[in-house]
């Protein structure tokens, strides 16, 4: 079954969010220095996503 | 141990974050108080390398699970190598850190970059939390009876061998940057080019001599790199304060001075007043990784424009800013800072210099006298600037420079000017007795070794 014009379209926008949103934070880490509290909590904003979608392992 | 961790891939990252390493970990934290709160999110980039053995992938994830409890570095490679020791693939798994990723073994006392990067309250709550968590007690309890491996002592000890001869060179570095920045009679600017190239060859020979990856994350290294960077620094700017004083005082107090005529002052004095700290990286690892990225296959042509032209190619390439001597990422939408610019300045001028440096290696400089190679060489670092000026809106060379810079005769004066301030800083004298070549430079064929 195809997909609705507007699922896409929501996809595309989240997508497109997503990538904005890394390249903003990648923008304006340092890798020399400490982030600032506000970079960081984007930065977990940002890993808590990744997180969610990311295929989990289980290790005992 | 129980414990998840998500498997990502390096598409999911940009390159920057790519530099946490094959495995990382973030720690939610309030926002208000910045405590820690929450399971630790752990990753592990499954395609960090071309391939990597699941098995080796899932001891990347014990060290960030004991790292993340217990705060350490060391302690979480004592549990993931006596993890691997039980499931007997401690050796090759060894060996394979030790070609991949030799920082995790070199430096056992450093905790993973994300650690160094957190903000510093976060860190001290993640610490304090790990004091106090039973699941870390619990794992130090089974770590009990993992003892330090031998292989690993075998690879430290050979990684300390390597950076103790990398140290033994930090003297000879030390008194040929003082001697340039305190008595040598170099315009401002160019002293302060060459305090900085001493730095850079070092780090370039570093990563020619590919011990890079033995030196790569040692931190009595980078330590002792900085402390030298801040004190070449420092008397830099003590020399040179009282002629920033009078290019200050030149630019204000001087009647019916034109707007160029201004433009250039402030440039002049903005430029002689920039740290020299500002486009060296302030460790050593770093630096190594430049020097890496500007390394030129040495070439044999009886040319110079043969020889020259592999360094220009680089040099023009950090000028259009697609060789990255800084830190920004793939998709750059803003504009340069002065840090940026200042960098990228002074690795265009070090490919310049290193490749007067081929030349002479390659006893070509009788055939800088032609005309032809003189005019080939102003028309290619016109074009550089050129290309520098429209990426940056920033000039590369002062007025003063481009005489110096555009022509290569005076380039090479300079160059062995600098190879007798270098052999005076070397032998400790405290006088420099110099004086200009008025003719043309030396034409002496040079063995092919190498000289800065």
């Amino acid at each position: 079954m195809s997909m609705s014009l507007e699922l896409r379209h929501s996809l595309k926008q989240t997508l497109s969010q997503q990538l904005s949103q890394k390249q903003e934070l990648t923008q304006r880490l340092r890798l020399t220095q400490r982030m600032s509290l506000e970079l960081y909590l984007e930065l977990v904003d940002f890993f808590e996503g990744l997180y969610k979608k990311a295929k989990k392992t289980a290790l005992q | 141990m129980d414990f998840e961790y998500a498997a990502i891939s390096k598409k999911d990252l940009t390159h920057k974050m790519e530099e946490f390493g094959i495995g990382f970990t973030i720690f939610k934290c309030d926002p208000l108080t910045s405590q820690v709160i929450g399971q630790p999110l752990r990753f592990v980039v499954i395609d960090h390398l071309q391939y990597t053995d699941p098995l080796y992938l899932e001891k990347v994830a014990v060290h960030e699970y004991g790292e993340s409890l217990m705060i350490g570095h060391k302690e979480a490679s004592i549990l993931e190598w006596g993890v691997a020791k039980i499931e007997k693939i401690l050796s090759p798994y060894l060996e394979w850190i030790r070609n991949f990723f030799p920082s995790k073994i070199c430096d056992l006392n450093e905790c993973s970059l994300l650690y160094r990067l957190m903000p510093d309250e976060v860190y001290a709550s993640a610490k304090a939390k790990a004091e106090s968590n039973p699941e870390a007690k619990k794992v130090l309890a089974i770590m009990k009876d993992f003892d330090f491996p031998e292989e690993a002592s075998k690879i430290l000890e050979e990684f300390n061998r390597s950076t103790k001869m990398v140290l033994a060179d930090f003297p000879r570095l030390q008194s040929e940057a003082y001697y340039i920045v305190e008595h040598s009679h170099f315009p401002a600017l160019f002293a302060s080019f060459l305090a900085r190239y001493v730095f850079y060859t070092k780090a370039r020979r570093t990563a020619e001599d590919q011990a890079e990856t033995l030196v790569a994350a040692s931190g009595e290294l980078n330590d002792r790199w900085e402390s030298l960077l801040t004190d070449v620094n420092k008397r830099y700017l003590d020399r040179f304060t009282s002629l920033v004083s009078a290019l200050m005082y030149k630019l204000t107090s001087t009647d019916n001075i034109s707007q160029d005529e201004a433009s250039e002052l402030k440039d002049e004095v903005d430029r002689v007043n920039t740290p020299i700290k500002v486009s060296l990286p302030s460790h050593f690892s770093f630096a190594v990784r430049i020097g890496n990225l500007l390394k030129v296959e040495q070439s044999d042509a009886d040319n110079i424009k043969d020889t020259i032209f592999p360094y220009l190619t680089k040099a023009k390439k950090i000028a259009r800013l697609t060789l990255k001597v800084v830190e920004f990422d793939e998709h750059l939408s803003r504009e340069l800072t002065n840090h940026e610019i200042e960098t990228m300045r002074f690795y265009i001028q070090c490919l310049l210099f290193d490749a007067l440096v081929s030349l002479n290696r390659n006893g070509l400089t009788s055939q800088l006298k032609d005309a032809k190679i003189q005019s080939f060489w102003k028309k290619q670092i016109d074009s550089i600037s050129s290309d520098f000026q429209a990426k940056t809106a920033n000039r590369l060379f002062t007025s003063q420079e481009i005489a110096i810079w555009t022509n290569i005769n005076k380039l090479y004066e300079f160059y062995n000017e600098f190879l007798t301030n270098k052999n005076m800083g070397s032998s400790g004298t405290n006088v420099l007795r110099f004086s200009a070549p008025t003719d043309s430079p030396a034409t002496i064929r040079q063995p092919k070794k190498r000289i800065a």
